[in-house]
């Protein structure tokens, strides 16, 4: 299991190799997308993938970032950088990746 | 650090999927194979992984190897499938989601992983194979013709999704070719299938990859959600 540490690089890791990719700047102290974000719905898809390969890549195992679990919260864990690590430690805490 | 374009190429074992391999090897192309068993072509330009297409954590563990390998595949031809013959009320249930397994949930997974490398470079050709027992609706192909069709709709929902990703995602529709896949099926039954075909004969590898051809060229940027059904059906 990754601790708080190796979950903060491998996001910024990520948003680092979006950017590259993408040309898109992802401001980190403002919401992650929507009118007032930094991405479109398909920018946050794209984001997501990423993110789910890097994260895939340190555990070896399957990582599902956008679980029904995710969109059935009533605050979204993707309006930013800080709840989608919050998120994302959660998840992979409770084990429910593989 | 290989230059050539990569091709991934699933159910390389044998028959269609095996032809693909030497014909795009040929071709110029680096092309990565997988199959449930090892493969016996051999060439600098070929690699194997033995894998379940169904299994995610074998499939996911395949691209996690192209990734650090190759970072990027130009073409995915999503080949391999099974079918099985028989009427409806004998079809046992472990075949059924053994047709659907591999036909359905392994075309979604490759799909999937390559749009993921692919989107990077914002360019990309994904092949299905579709087959003529789909439109013409023969009876005792049920599970394969309606796993099929199942093929055809992602294939015309992923090019949807896909194209702002600058990939293109068609279809081949392939009458019988002689291959293992149809070895069971009865004489009489092929040929009344072919008969309902508008040119009636068995169709040949090279006619399967003369239509790749035309959906993976450059020129075809345009053409996506497409299924050509061969024979005239």
């Amino acid at each position: 299991m990754l601790n708080r540490e190796e979950i903060t690089t491998v996001i910024q890791n990520s948003i680092s190799e979006f950017e590259k990719s993408f040309s898109i700047k992802i401001e980190q102290d403002t919401a992650l997308y929507g009118d007032s974000g930094s991405l479109d719905s398909l920018g946050l898809v794209q984001f997501l993938a990423i993110l789910e390969q890097n994260l895939e890549e340190k555990t070896g195992g399957i990582v599902t970032i956008a679980s029904e679990k995710a969109v059935s919260q009533k605050n979204s864990p993707f309006r930013s950088i800080a709840t989608l690590q919050e998120y994302i430690i959660d998840i992979l805490s409770e084990g429910n990746n593989e | 650090m290989n230059k050539k374009p990569v091709m991934l190429i699933t159910g390389t074992r044998k028959g269609i999927g095996r032809y693909c391999v030497e014909y795009y090897v040929q071709k110029g192309f680096f092309v990565i194979g997988c199959s449930r068993e090892e493969s016996d072509f051999s060439s600098n330009d070929y690699m194997h992984f033995c894998l379940d297409v169904s299994d995610e954590k074998a499939v996911k563990d395949m691209f996690r190897t192209i990734r650090n390998q190759f970072e990027y595949v130009d073409v995915l031809i999503n080949n391999a499938g099974i079918a099985s013959m028989n009427h409806a009320l004998l079809t046992p249930l472990i075949t059924a989601k053994r047709i659907y397994e591999t036909n359905v949930i392994g075309t979604f997974l490759f799909c999937r992983e390559a749009a993921k490398l692919m989107q990077k470079r914002k360019t990309g050709r994904i092949v299905n194979m579709a087959t003529v027992a789909t439109p013409l609706k023969l009876e005792g192909e049920a599970l394969y013709a309606s796993s099929k069709a199942a093929v055809v709709n992602l294939t015309e929902i992923l090019a949807r999704e896909f194209a702002d990703l600058g990939i293109t995602i068609n279809a081949v529709g392939s009458t019988p070719v002689k291959t293992d896949l149809i070895n069971s099926v009865p004489k009489e039954k092929i040929e009344r299938l072919i008969g309902r075909q508008a040119i009636k004969r068995l169709g040949n590898f090279e006619d399967i990859v003369n239509v790749i051809d035309f959906f993976i060229r450059q020129e075809s940027s345009f053409i996506t959600g497409q299924v050509i059904y061969l024979g005239g059906v």
